[in-house]
């Protein structure tokens, strides 16, 4: 969260882009894009931040590892507060070790209810389901994601 | 992950003496040789800490765990649960409920046991290996720790089948009498990216299947 924190508040898109596993840059769609309308949100640059929690997974095989840090934080910003979350792979000999890094990436205005008026689930939230499986990425796309408006 | 669950033997079937290290060791065991973890075992005494896992490590066999840490009145929780071959004991799988005294902001690598807790959740278990389960807990009464072990299966055994964590799927209940507390599990677990919690409604139980 630290390396996130320090290229929002330089505002540096390649500093965040190189926080991201091999595996998420091959699969993202318009990475760049989403790089710069993720640090958009922030548009002094400077952000605090507080841990929810964050969930783990350790896959151990044969002496070979795999973590899984799927994080939440409220992140408060020009007076604003945000829900950021991202899953991260420290390190991954089990299942690929092409993705060790940020896989994901995604940033909302903070909400307690993940259900809009209409009792639709508000789209942050769909993001946020798209990863439950087993393995962490489920059918979750890599990349940065901030909903539409 | 029980410390203590492995004890450096090499693979071979148990004995009369692997038997009563079972019961010293904090298990009790039915006639089909399944495992279970019992109520209130010494070893609760001991902190739980992720160099527990190590064990698995150097037994060079295979292992999940799955860590769901969450706050509730200014204590840290967490519901920490494994799928793995344990060496002699064959496929098991257990899911602890451990504390610590501090905002989770604040929490450090160990997590205590308090197997008096009147919060203490209710909490299943069962382990299947393709399609077939192989093991299973549900104590009538909250424990600390619960979990099960099939001995008759699992790599040591040469007229078992090999087991790969892959193929074991396990499933866990955790029903928490106290509804405030039911509430900051379900509200953490439902925000999170990649969530696995289901919450049926009308209930304070809490299901995953991993």
């Amino acid at each position: 969260m630290q390396h996130i924190a320090d290229a929002v508040n330089r505002h540096d898109p390649a500093a965040l882009k190189k926080l991201f596993s091999a595996r998420a840059l091959e699969k993202a769609t318009d990475m760049d894009r989403g790089l710069d309308y993720f640090l958009s949100v922030f548009p002094s640059g400077h952000m605090t931040w507080k841990s929810i929690t964050t969930n783990s997974v350790y896959d151990l095989k044969s002496s070979k590892e795999t973590e899984d840090l799927l994080a939440g934080y409220m992140v408060f910003a020009d007076g604003k507060k945000y829900s950021l979350d991202f899953i991260d792979f420290p390190v991954n000999q089990v299942d690929d070790p092409k993705n060790v890094g940020l896989y994901a990436l995604g940033v909302a205005p903070y909400s307690t209810d993940p259900y809009t008026a209409a009792g639709v689930k508000k789209p942050y939230y769909v993001w946020l389901d798209s990863f439950a499986s087993e393995d962490g990425v489920g059918t979750g796309n890599p990349g940065v994601y901030v909903p539409p408006n | 992950m029980l410390s203590g669950s492995t004890h450096g033997r090499t693979h071979h079937a148990p004995t009369y003496s692997d038997k009563l290290w079972w019961s010293i060791a904090g298990f009790d065991e039915d006639a089909h040789g399944i495992l279970r973890t019992q109520a209130d075992p010494w070893q609760l005494s001991w902190d739980y800490s992720d160099l527990d896992d190590t064990i698995f490590k150097a037994a060079g066999t295979g292992a999940k765990a799955y860590k769901y840490p969450f706050q509730y009145n200014g204590k840290s929780y967490i519901v920490w649960m494994w799928k793995a071959e344990y060496v002699q004991m064959g496929p098991g799988a257990e899911i602890e409920f451990l504390y610590q005294n501090v905002p989770l902001k604040k929490a450090g690598p160990l997590w205590h046991a308090d197997p008096n807790d009147p919060n203490l959740p209710k909490m299943t278990e069962s382990l299947s290996y393709k399609g077939t389960v192989t093991a299973s807990f549900a104590p009538p009464i909250a424990q600390v720790r619960v979990g099960s072990f099939n001995q008759n299966a699992g790599s040591w055994n040469p007229s078992g089948p090999d087991v790969l964590v892959r193929n074991l799927h396990l499933k866990a209940t955790v029903t928490f009498p106290d509804p405030g507390m039911y509430a900051a599990f379900k509200k953490t677990e439902e925000s999170r990216i990649g969530n696995l919690w289901k919450f049926p409604s009308g209930t304070q139980t809490a299901t995953i299947s991993h």
